[in-house]
């Protein structure tokens, strides 16, 4: 049994990560990759991308080992109409590379930001300011 | 609107389908695919579940839990040349003649990577690297034997369709049957255009 512990999950850019991480009676041998990552979510291709690490290698078969990481300043969290992008602390088990997943926001006030619908009929309607002159 | 994580249509939730078809078993299936020594074709039709089914297969064989796991590899081809040939390059690195590879599109690569794939290439990339079980998913015959011959019908469509959203009105499931009839059979199609219904 594994699990990632965290204090809260809403981070703002630059605030520092930190939880703890708990295994009960694992197998020799097993190692977990703590990691920092983002991915997308929603209509076509998937993106993910791994942004830090730390590598944990249990020596007994109960224990615990705290982690730390900075929240990076860029991509924040957002949602949509047709993409979400996630951040994510992942406890991936080596060898076997299952995962255990725990769903962060960063983003300023650590609150998701949401796009609004397109609005079909004001699309490209109005220069967006600072793009078209 | 619903938040693009929250589409009971996106990639991540359809992709996390289990393959389905009347009289299907996947356990009959692997025993079978391990009789033709882990050489095989899924064939279909577009939007029939034939990546759906590899993906299955790629979990199945990652699950360490699982007495007939094995090391794998799943390649979806790419449609650009560039990044298909930088591709190949990495996967000739990554494989050993124990892995499964697992390939998603396999008529897009040249007749040259397939060759080599069947294990007809060069004598020297034969024998040092690349897996000696591969399974491929393709529209058309290939030169491997068909493992699956994937079809869809609607009430398959329709179980899916709820898989992915219990809640679906029937409006949605209606539309849903049209559009399987006007895009002729492929699921995949149908719940692309259902996304942005929601």
């Amino acid at each position: 049994m594994i699990e990632v512990q965290l204090s809260k999950l809403n981070y703002q850019p630059g605030e520092t990560i930190e939880g703890k991480f708990v295994w009960k009676q694992i197998g020799k041998g097993i190692r977990f990759d703590i990691r920092l990552i983002w991915f997308t979510e929603g209509k076509g291709t998937r993106d993910h991308q791994t942004i830090q690490k730390q590598l944990i290698e249990p020596i007994e078969v109960d224990g615990s080992k705290s982690f730390r990481f900075v929240a990076p300043t860029w991509p924040h969290s957002f949602s949509g109409q047709f993409i979400s992008l996630r951040w994510a602390i992942e406890a991936v088990e080596l060898p076997s590379e299952e995962a255990t997943t725990v769903i962060l926001v960063i983003a300023p006030e650590g609150q998701e930001i949401v796009l609004p619908r397109i609005d079909e009929s004001a699309k490209f309607t109005k220069p967006i300011e600072g793009l078209l002159r | 609107m619903i938040p693009a994580r929250d589409n009971p249509f996106a990639s991540h939730r359809v992709e996390s389908l289990k393959y389905r078809y009347p009289g299907f078993d996947f356990d009959d299936a692997v025993a079978r695919l391990e009789q033709m020594q882990w050489r095989a074709a899924i064939l279909g039709p577009h939007g029939t579940g034939k990546t759906t089914l590899l993906l299955e297969l790629h979990r199945y064989l990652q699950n360490s839990n699982n007495d007939r796991s094995k090391p794998s590899r799943i390649w979806f081809v790419p449609r650009d040349r560039s990044s298909r040939n930088q591709q190949w390059l990495e996967l000739l690195e990554e494989c050993s003649p124990q892995t499964i590879l697992l390939v998603d599109g396999y008529e897009r690569l040249s007749w040259s990577k397939r060759l080599q794939l069947l294990g007809l290439g060069p004598t020297w990339i034969r024998q040092s690297c690349l897996p000696k079980s591969i399974v491929v998913t393709t529209h058309r015959p290939v030169g491997l034997p068909v493992w699956i011959h994937t079809t869809s019908n609607s009430t398959t469509m329709e179980e899916l369709l709820l898989e992915l959203h219990p809640t679906a009105s029937p409006e949605t499931i209606d539309q849903a049957r049209k559009l399987f009839t006007t895009r002729r059979g492929n699921i995949r199609d149908v719940f692309w255009k259902l996304y942005d219904s929601c």
